[in-house]
Order: C-alpha cells, then structure tokens, then sequence
C-alpha cells in the first residue's frame, strides 16, 4: 500500500499506508519534497488511521517534516493514531514536538 | 539454554523492499509462541530496526546479503540478523540513544532503542570491513509460566 496525498490552499494531507518503514518513510520524504516547496506548504496532517506498523525509520520521516514545518513557521499535527503507532510515538517523546489528536 | 525445537534461516537481498518481508517471516514464526499481539508487535519491530540498520549502515543502500536466523528454545526466540557490510567501530556509541551517523537520511538514532526496549536481550559483534551481527533474545509468556 502506497502513501497518498491531498492538498488543500497551503496544507499537506498525508495518508500514512499500512506499515511506515524505512521503505515507505524514504518515499514520502521524496514525494513531499517537491509538493512542500512548489505548493508552499504551511501545515502537515498526517493520518495514521490505516497504519499498524511504524518503527524508528517512521519516527525520524516525521521529525523531519516537523523541522522542515518550523523553518516555514508551519506545523504538524497526527491523526488517527492507534495502539501500536501510539507506543513508538510515546517512546520516541513525538507527543511533545507535534500535536496528536 | 534449551534444545532447539525449531528454527529457519533465510538469506535475502538487503534492499528496503524486504524489511516487510523479513516481518513477515517472524511473525509467521512466532506464530508457535503464541503470541500476544504485544509481543508480536515487539520483534516485528526490533527485527525490523536491525535489517533497516544492515540495509542502511551496513551496506549504505548498495544491496548485499542479509540473514535472518531465527530459534526456538522452548518459550524463548533466538533472533539473529547479520550482514558482511562496512561493520561499526565504536558499537558503544552506536547503541546510544539518539546516535546516529546519518542524520542526513533523517535518522533518528532511535533503532538499538528500540531493540533494546523490545527485546530482553541485544548483543551486537561488528568488525569493520567485516560485517555485524545482531543477537536479540526474547522471552513469550510469563516468566516461569510453562505452557
């Protein structure tokens, strides 16, 4: 299952797929690259409804739309996020750097 | 250390297309454990952290052989993941949370951790020129509980 995305105005929707590894955390660290900068991106939402596996490759694809949001005085929030996604988030301090609902 | 009652050793190509694919096999071998979703949830993941670190470090995305050898002693998974990549000088330092040697891949220094935390045991032997090897040890069940 692959990544999709949605923008809207100045905001990036981003639907987490099934399992975010380092395999699928590259390709949307690729495929955003471009729409961030040519769509001027202020905001990230990413949706982790469908997603059961994350592990630190995900974490750090994250941390660094986090960094790339703050430099564009942007933001990021998560959503959707479950048991196993809650307990890596939790352990990796992300509640503290973005905002969960 | 029990006898062994089962294991499987496989040998793939170190690309990220087979992290998912080296999951799938632990869990399908776990199955035996019977695990709690919990469990399961914790050596897919370490797993996943030390073929994403052979891929990555071991073999800077330039593709070579990793094997995942997998034990079963009674209630205890032996998992071990080894490549004959670039190897590690300071495995100490690698271990340390946060430490990562590629923070331009937006690593987050977050896998030995993650191993560490998921797993009751992690030893890991690296050479350098050599390879690495990542021994993880987990425990199903309750302690002393026989099933």
């Amino acid at each position: 299952m692959e990544a999709k995305y949605q923008v809207t105005d100045q905001l990036l929707l981003i639907y987490v797929p099934k399992e975010l590894d380092h395999h699928a955390a590259d390709k949307i660290r690729r495929e955003t690259e471009v729409l961030i900068e040519e769509r001027d991106i202020r905001k990230i939402v990413f949706d982790f409804h469908d997603t059961r596996f994350m592990d630190s490759s995900g974490i750090g694809m994250v941390l660094g739309r986090v960094k790339k949001m703050r430099k564009r005085n942007g933001s990021v929030e998560a959503v959707g996020v479950t048991n196993n996604v809650a307990r890596i988030f939790v352990m990796a301090g992300l509640p503290s750097v973005l905002t969960i609902r | 250390m029990g006898d062994v009652d089962n294991y499987m050793k496989v040998e793939f190509e170190g690309i990220s297309e087979n992290e998912r694919l080296a999951r799938l096999l632990v869990s399908a071998f776990a199955v035996a454990f019977n695990p709690t979703l919990e469990e399961l949830e914790d050596v897919k993941t370490a797993t996943s952290e030390a073929v994403t670190n052979s891929i990555i470090h071991g073999y800077e995305q330039l593709g070579g052989p990793v094997e995942l050898t997998l034990e079963k002693r009674g209630q205890e998974l032996f998992l071990q993941v080894a490549d004959y990549g670039v190897g590690m000088e300071d495995v100490e330092k690698a271990m340390e949370p946060l430490f990562t040697t590629k923070p331009q891949l937006e690593r987050s220094g977050m896998g030995f951790t993650f191993m560490e935390a998921f797993m009751d045991e992690v030893k890991v032997h690296s050479v350098v020129g050599k390879g690495t090897v990542v021994h993880m040890k987990k425990r199903f069940g309750s302690i002393g509980l026989q099933v």
